[in-house]
């Protein structure tokens, strides 16, 4: 039987959820083909992630040594391609985050695999699974096959449902002789925030030009809702957030149940980012402003005024 | 090294290095020569336009937006 390896991703000994999207979409793919599915998980102190990993019914492989500790692309793919090899695999699943899009393009050319990025489904029967992914800016759906006998997917973390706990797996220690890196670990920086990240959060709240750069409201609307705090390219260009909220193309793809969009016109660099969540508002003083044509509900007005009511209307209902 | 869209601003090319630049010899070789296999391993299938939104309605007010999102979309 065929085998697909979920590639986990994991921060302190923490699961990322992306894990789960990621398990989800294997899921998905295995039904195509009637595969069974393994996962891998390579840091330093993982056996409790690997554990956790388990409970949803899948091997896991673990990888873990303190030269995994820091999650380098030279290393981390080194190990998914052992991973690989030891399961046998003819699928490596990974979810699309700045981690898996690190190390998938490294693990597939040492495992002579044809890549998929940023896979939205999966179209096609048996072992000829096909792969739908957007190119162009989302303007366009790509199907590919690949065509080598292991294949290497990055999976978009909102287009798949989180995998369910449930069966019986089992952790299996592997031991991988890590390359010697060319790439030293210096220090990690992690900006604090009491909001929720942004591509994991169930509400955004986004800002761009309109705010003039005054981004309070925003704020005061995405704490009432406990929503994660977004913007606009014109905004991280102009320097007034950082580059790390930027929602769209050469941002951050978000698909939440709720995205508010407060002055932001609508380029289709944006549209990319976030027309895969559930319900869109927009608020915008251009009635013709394009962000219109993708929003379920629409305000022409102004967010200063609009933003700070809203706030208070929610809480009410709170 | 990948860089950041904001890293730096690009450095132009002067009008005169442009036109130095014509006339520099452009080495051509195959990929053979370099000893890399080029073969796709992807194949596309086909191309389609992703699936549109429909335009969603217009609220007269605040208070309507957060009475639909509310009772309508019931995400808040």
């Amino acid at each position: 039987m065929a085998t697909i390896l979920v590639v986990a991703e994991q921060a302190n000994g923490k699961l990322k959820k992306a894990t789960f999207h990621a398990l989800g979409a294997a899921q998905q793919l295995a039904q195509k083909g009637g595969a069974q599915i393994q996962a891998v998980v390579i840091g330093q102190g993982v056996s409790g992630a690997a554990q956790e990993l388990s409970q949803y019914g899948v091997t896991v492989h673990a990888v873990d040594g303190p030269e995994f500790a820091r999650a380098l692309a030279e290393t981390h793919s080194a190990a998914v391609a052992a991973a690989a090899k030891a399961a046998g695999a003819s699928d490596v699943v990974i979810a699309a985050t700045a981690y898996g899009k690190d190390i998938a393009p490294r693990a597939a050319a040492k495992l002579g695999a044809g890549l998929a990025s940023d896979v939205l489904g999966f179209a096609g029967e048996g072992g000829k699974a096909w792969f739908k992914r957007a190119m162009w800016a989302g303007n366009a759906i790509a199907t590919v096959e690949v065509t080598t006998p292991v294949r290497v997917v990055t999976v978009r973390a909102t287009e798949f449902p989180a995998a369910q706990k449930g069966g019986s797996g089992s952790v299996q220690p592997l031991k991988v002789d890590a390359p010697q890196p060319k790439t030293r670990f210096v220090e990690f920086n992690e900006v604090k925030s009491a909001r929720p990240e942004l591509t994991e959060a169930r509400v955004v709240v986004s800002g761009g030009r309109g705010t003039k750069g005054d981004f309070k409201p925003i704020e005061q609307l995405a704490d009432v809702l406990n929503a994660a705090v977004g913007a606009s390219r014109a905004v991280v260009d102009a320097g007034w957030q950082p580059n790390d909220l930027q929602v769209g193309q050469t941002g951050k793809v978000v698909a939440p149940q709720l995205y508010v969009a407060a002055g932001i016109s609508g380029a289709i660099q944006h549209l990319a980012g976030m027309k895969g969540s559930k319900t869109i508002v927009a608020i915008n003083k251009d009635p013709e402003a394009p962000i219109f044509q993708v929003a379920d509900y629409g305000l022409v007005g102004d967010l200063f005024k609009a933003l700070p009511e809203m706030a208070e209307a929610v809480k009410k209902l709170q | 090294m990948t860089v950041d869209l904001r890293l730096n601003v690009p450095r132009y090319a002067s009008l005169p290095n442009i036109m130095k630049a014509k006339k520099k010899p452009i080495a051509e070789m195959t990929a053979q020569q370099l000893g890399v296999d080029v073969s796709p391993k992807v194949r596309v299938v086909k191309v389609e336009p992703p699936p549109q939104r429909a335009a969603g309605v217009k609220v007269p007010d605040v208070q309507t937006l957060v009475e639909k999102l509310h009772a309508e979309a019931k995400v808040i």
